[in-house]
């Protein structure tokens, strides 16, 4: 009778086990992953976007939809992670964030990646790093920090953003792909997007 | 109590259930080994073999009328079934594993279909909505750094001058 029950538990257990799978990934391990620091303390007021999606995730969206999601899917089969980190700014924040971007772009140049672009201009601060790999021919990790006066909507007042996409990167189809979805309230790349259909439809 | 010369109620229940056969397997490995170290409970035992055994010798004879039971029939079904359980706890540990694999076997079936490597369809449905943001994201801030450098960079910082220096040589031309 003991071992009838045990037998119970056990199968109960196994079931359970293999229903709800704990996966916990390490990612600081993957070389085009950025530690960010405590930047949670900042995302407390309203304007705050947080993304993050792992491993699992995106591996089975890699399998999801149909010829129609070919790009999408293409795109991100090879990631391991994508972390959006966007929140507003105000004046007691604004200058610690400026310290974290300055922290960060000192760590990735103490490492191998390369700054692609530098913007610094009248409060608008942008950093896009790349992670090349050993043979030059994609990228390991994507790093983006910024700070936008205006906001992405373009009248919210200063925001920042920061983004790490970890992975083997297509820059040129992120870039296509990122173009292509109608993301409400994107300012500028939304209304590119409503233009080009405009003129489709003309 | 066995090392005593008395036998206690419970433990006599033991030896008389293994007399009758229908002791644990515990309690009649028990009792058989108790019965090889002490006399007085193998007496025992021997005693009731002997009368289980008469017992089952009896042969069964044909009973007509009624036979007067001085119990309380059970007429709730709960309780006929509570009875049944009770009486054979491996009859009941049988349908708790049938019970238990179905519902296991209901869950994992309605899993597979539902959810997709531990992830249901909502989940799904947002992380695709969320991927496309990060990468409208990424390439909203492309896009405005290549806006900012053609409009600013090229067209205030180089092609501006240019178009200067360009009007003041035609004006000394």
């Amino acid at each position: 009778m003991k071992k009838f029950l045990g037998l119970i538990f056990t199968l109960v257990l196994f079931t359970a086990v293999t229903v709800f799978p704990q996966d916990k990934t390490d990612y600081s391990k993957y070389p085009g992953y950025v530690d960010f620091g405590n930047i949670s303390k900042f995302m407390s007021g309203d304007r705050v976007t947080q993304i993050e999606l792992d491993a699992n995730l995106l591996k089975m969206l890699s399998k999801m939809g149909g010829e129609k999601n070919a790009d999408f899917q293409d795109v991100v089969s090879g990631l391991k992670l994508i972390r959006v980190n966007s929140f507003g700014l105000d004046a007691k924040n604004e200058k610690e964030v400026k310290e974290k971007i300055t922290a960060i772009d000192q760590s990735l140049a103490n490492k191998k990646w390369q700054r692609i672009i530098m913007v610094k201009e009248a409060g608008e601060y942008t950093n896009v790093y790349v992670l090349p790999s050993s043979d030059y021919e994609n990228f390991l990790g994507l790093c983006v920090t910024t700070i936008d006066k205006n906001g992405k909507k373009g009248h919210d007042g200063p925001e920042a953003t920061f983004v790490n996409i970890v992975g083997n990167i297509k820059m040129s189809q992120i870039g296509r792909l990122g173009e292509k979805f109608h993301i409400p309230g994107l300012g500028k790349a939304d209304r590119k997007n409503e233009k080009k259909e405009k003129n489709e439809k003309k | 109590m066995k090392t005593t010369n008395k036998i206690n109620e419970e433990y006599l229940e033991k030896i008389i259930s293994v007399a009758y056969g229908d002791a644990s397997f515990i309690d009649e490995i028990k009792i058989y080994l108790d019965a090889k170290k002490y006399p007085e409970v193998k007496k025992v035992l021997n005693e009731y073999r002997d009368t289980a055994k008469e017992i089952k010798s009896f042969s069964l004879e044909e009973y007509r009328g009624k036979i007067p039971l001085n119990r309380p029939e059970v007429n709730n079904w709960l309780l006929a079934y509570i009875n049944i359980f009770i009486r054979k706890p491996v009859l009941a540990a049988a349908m708790a594993f049938l019970i238990t694999a179905g519902v296991a076997g209901y869950y994992i079936i309605d899993n597979s279909s539902n959810y997709m490597n531990g992830y249901s369809k909502t989940e799904m449905i947002l992380a695709e909505k969320q991927a496309k943001e990060s990468f409208a994201i990424v390439a909203l801030i492309m896009n405005r750094t290549k806006d900012q450098l053609e409009n600013d960079v090229f067209g205030n910082k180089i092609n501006k001058p240019i178009k200067e220096s360009l009007t003041v040589v035609n004006t000394y031309l």
